[in-house]
């Protein structure tokens, strides 16, 4: 089963918002001051063991080193745990406490709702919103909320608003989904089928990358399991959002899967895309020259090598890539971009009857190919 | 850790007061346990651990209902091919505070492999309620050739539509998909597994773990079958498989378990849902020749937030009376159960947080399932039989535990439930369960099975005949004469209370073949939707609570006897 990750680090998030540490009742309060004091708490919540917390809380308390807002950290736990009714009781403590305690307040909506109490979540969801305006987490549980109500146009704003912040984690995929419930009720079922193919895809992401993270746990040295990682994050940026971020974390997986097995060529090969997209061309070809170097009739490699060579005029090198390409192409897609290209590089080279060839091939196995100068995955 | 008792009541001890149920199971002669594999704290393969079926159908025809629990295997004996008699009880009727079973011998429900699910009908027409029994290693139709008022006789032939000895049926259904007049059958298929070496401590180069506990392995990481479809044929060998010409093979095989064959887009035509054990759930729409996979399009394939659950038992029924069908599917611990209000046009919305199935069924892993009304107020309620997979549940760390508190949930009618009541003190590694009068008195008593136990009875005590209605429907040629589909909605004090006819649902079971509709007063409509779609007005002055009716299509009511209470 895919799972959301634990409460615990959903709120990290907000600890980075520079809320004043402590203040008098209804000031906004950030309980991570907390965190020097309890941090075998905070390890435990962070690892998503629950139970483990909740027994270190206990320790705490007997031992007298619990500080005055382990409530906070409890009614984390207790959720985490799946125990909302009794983060509720927690909550009530914290909040009783300090008002001001953006997350707690966001908790105990998340709390209500799960005991089904949607319409007592409401005023718990303001006072988060005013208190951590900039938090995307408050835009999903104000969805989650709207959800149960009824309001779907709450609901939809909430989902929308989430996306903007967060396009492709397990959450997104919740809110993709939820846009599709959405459209489903308002029977625009081509809209429903968009988002529900977003969620499934994001979502089946993220399984892989669950799957390939617990065998990096086991053996951070699996090369199979770093490449499956990378090509996850590959493909979330290629299908679901353009996001940078995604870009460097397939490098960091590729690079990762290359320590353990230098010659890994899918690893070489898509490390020369993620460059390539993000403007390391000198170094997308040298990875996809040592890709041909161990595999010489590796037609992605060769291809986009060509292409980027021919981009750069650099004609002798991007004929020979390119007529290798042709060679060991089965893909029809690739065959018309390496004619493509092949036209234009000849043309440069002043072989226009040569080119010619090559422009009436491209024709006939596509006439409206793409732009034949851009490399592609 | 608190327990899952006071999980499920949160606001603050659980009402006591209203003991709708008794356990009976031991004085009704419920004594042997069904095997499954190792003792109930030794499992090692997830072959062990899904439990057996229960059918409760009138075997010889003398009015009441009769038993038949789906024995499983072990490891030891599918390896020597043995072959498994299941258990065939007699309904002898009422006594000193109890209804009484005893078992029928040389029956001849018997067969080989490891049996799991069941499905009832009148497969050929005759009369007399038929078996379909799945398994891992072999599915077979038992024939029902007993005699009235005689011993229980039953004829088997096995089933086609296996590749492999390893083809582990689940959920089994029947239903007439093209309208033939021949009862259809679709088998949920779960995954492959060899019983002889199976994945131990990991599987697929990651550790079976639960909790930071090592448990046996599975599903995950373990191959997924496609399920099956077998057309329906009007003389043996009854059936032929169908799965492809019918579109059932999914791009994605998954780990098949509830199954329901029922008319969800009410056009006339069966369609098929699958509760699939921790990948997303199918809803197959039939087009009258072949079922086109709907996918995550029809918003009942997931929870609300979208991520697959680990789908166990689905029960169908009309939770807030606007005459539609609407599915509650149960799920593994710390996953809700899910309730899919129906939209229409096979489109669902998934409620359980409004409606209050969520918060309660989450340190749960519910199997059992039923949408009826338990306490005759008019209302489905919801019944669900719990119990976790892993012995490990009850190591620490777990939020939950392997034996399970029984859920029931008083409906309002509305599609919401209210907070949960108990039903037992106990608590059970519980499984499949059926659903029907047992004693007579039309009320609904459970037969709820249990992991390498006796199976419980819970004798209903609401025992007043007079707020209840049973009504058998008998469709006419050259329809399938059991009118499995139908729904028969009757308006009191202008709501509408509906129930449907089915020949299995909940979790591996097969229940009442009566419908049953709760609540009492005086009915001012009613109609039957026929599995063809057609509805039929019936005269309201005809049918009354306080009594069973049989309805025939085209006729309505052309018999009708009275409820009585037990012992009476």
């Amino acid at each position: 089963m895919p799972t959301a990750p634990p409460l615990a680090i959903v709120l990290s998030l907000a600890l980075s918002l520079g809320l004043s540490s402590c203040g008098p009742d209804r000031s906004p309060y950030d309980p991570s001051v907390l965190a020097a004091s309890i941090p075998d708490v905070v390890a435990a919540l962070e690892a998503g063991d629950a139970e483990g917390a909740l027994a270190l809380i206990e320790v705490h308390r007997v031992s007298g080193t619990a500080p005055e807002g382990i409530w906070h950290y409890e009614g984390v736990a207790l959720m985490d745990a799946g125990r909302s009714a009794d983060a509720l009781e927690t909550l009530g403590h914290e909040l009783g406490a300090r008002p001001g305690n953006g997350q707690a307040q966001l908790i105990m909506a998340e709390a209500l709702l799960d005991l089904g109490r949607a319409q007592q979540a409401l005023p718990h969801l303001e006072r988060a919103r005013a208190l951590l305006p900039s938090l995307p987490y408050v835009e999903l549980v104000s969805a989650r909320v709207a959800l149960a109500r009824e309001d779907d146009r709450g609901a939809a704003a909430g989902f929308t608003g989430y996306l903007k912040h967060d396009a492709w984690s397990p959450r997104a995929a919740e809110a993709h989904h939820g846009l599709a419930q959405l459209a489903r009720a308002a029977g625009t079922l081509g809209v429903a089928d968009r988002h529900e193919a977003l969620s499934a895809q994001i979502e089946r992401a993220q399984q892989v990358l669950n799957a390939q993270r617990q065998r990096l746990a086991l053996d951070p040295s699996d090369s199979t399991a770093a490449l499956g990682v990378g090509m996850v994050y590959l493909s979330l940026h290629n299908e679901v959002v353009s996001d940078p971020r995604l870009l460097s974390r397939a490098a960091e997986a590729f690079a990762a899967c290359l320590e353990s097995d230098p010659d890994n060529l899918r690893a070489l090969y898509n490390l020369g895309f993620v460059a390539m997209v993000q403007g390391r061309t000198q170094q997308a070809a040298m990875l996809w020259k040592r890709t041909v170097a161990l595999d010489p009739e590796h037609a992605g490699a060769l291809l986009n090598g060509g292409l980027l060579a021919a981009r750069e005029h650099d004609l002798a090198p991007a004929l020979e890539l390119l007529e290798r390409a042709l060679t060991h192409s089965e893909d029809p897609g690739e065959a018309v971009r390496a004619h493509r290209a092949l036209e234009q590089v000849l043309r440069e080279m002043g072989q226009e009857k040569r080119a010619e060839i090559h422009a009436q091939a491209a024709r006939d196995l596509a006439p409206a190919a793409a732009d034949p100068g851009s490399p592609g995955h | 850790m608190l327990g899952l008792s006071s999980a499920l009541h949160a606001c603050g001890e659980p009402p006591r007061d209203a003991a709708l149920f008794v356990s009976r199971g031991e004085q009704a002669g419920l004594t042997r346990a069904l095997r499954c594999g190792a003792e109930l704290h030794t499992k090692q393969t997830i072959l062990e651990v899904n439990g057996n079926g229960v059918a409760l159908l009138d075997v010889d025809a003398d009015g009441d209902l009769d038993l038949a629990l789906i024995d499983g295997s072990t490891r030891a004996q599918l390896a020597r091919g043995e072959q498994i008699t299941h258990q065939l009880l007699r309904n002898d009727g009422w006594r000193d505070g109890s209804p009484r079973f005893s078992p029928w011998s040389d029956h001849g429900l018997s067969m080989s492999g490891w049996p799991t699910g069941v499905a009832c009908a009148d497969v050929d027409g005759d009369g007399r309620p038929d078996l379909v029994v799945g398994g891992l290693g072999q599915d077979t139709l038992f024939l029902n050739r007993t005699l009235p008022g005689g011993a229980a006789r039953f004829e088997s032939t096995p089933l086609p539509g296996r590749s492999s000895p390893q083809d582990w049926t689940t959920g089994v259904a029947l239903a007439d998909a093209d309208g033939d007049g021949q009862l259809d059958l679709y088998l949920a298929r779960y995954l492959e597994i060899d019983p002889a070496h199976p994945p131990l401590g990991h599987v697929q180069q990651l550790p079976c773990r639960f909790a930071g506990h090592e448990v046996m392995c599975g599903p995950h990481g373990l191959p997924p079958q496609d399920d099956v479809f077998l057309r329906g044929l009007d003389g043996p060998p009854w059936f032929e498989d169908a799965s492809e010409a019918w579109g059932v093979i999914a791009e994605a095989p998954a780990y098949g378990l509830g199954v329901v064959f029922v008319d969800l887009d009410a056009d006339g035509r069966p369609d098929v849902y699958v509760a699939n054990d921790s990948v997303d759930n199918f809803v197959l729409a039939n087009r009258g020749t072949g079922f086109q996979h709907m996918g995550r399009l029809s918003g009942a394939s997931s929870d609300m937030a979208g991520r697959a659950q680990a789908g166990m038992g689905v029960a169908v029924g009309d939770v807030d009376g606007d005459r539609d069908l609407d599915l509650l599917v149960t799920n593994f611990s710390d996953e809700a159960n899910a309730l899919y209000r129906n939209q229409g046009g096979l489109l669902f919305r998934e409620t359980s947080t409004a409606a209050g199935t969520g918060h309660v069924s989450r340190p749960l892993l519910g199997w059992g399932v039923h949408l009826a009304d338990l306490n005759s107020d008019g209302e489905l309620d919801l019944f669900v039989a719990n119990g976790h997979v892993y012995p490990e549940a009850d190591l620490p760390g777990t939020g939950s535990r392997y034996a399970q508190p029984l859920l029931f949930q008083p409906g309002r009618g509305d599609g919401r439930f209210d907070a949960p009541i108990e039903v037992l003190p106990d608590e059970f590694v519980a499984r499949g369960s059926a659903c029907g009068d047992l004693d007579g008195d039309g009320d609904l008593d459970l037969l709820v099975l249990r992991l390498n136990r006796p199976p419980l009875l819970l004798i209903n005590q609401t025992d007043d005949p007079g707020r209840q209605l049973l009504v058998t429907l008998e469709d006419t040629p050259p329809r399938a004469r059991d009118a499995l589909g139908a729904v028969l909605s009757v308006r009191v004090a202008g709501r509408w209370r509906s129930a449907t006819r089915l020949s299995s649902s909940g979790f591996q079971s097969a229940g009442d073949p009566r419908l049953h509709i709760g609540g009492g007063g005086t009915i001012e409509a009613a109609v039957v939707r026929w599995p063809d779609g057609v509805e039929q007005p019936l005269d309201p002055s005809g049918l009354a609570f306080g009594r069973h009716h049989l309805v025939r299509r085209g006729v309505g009511v052309v018999s009708s006897t009275a409820l009585l209470a037990p012992g009476t």
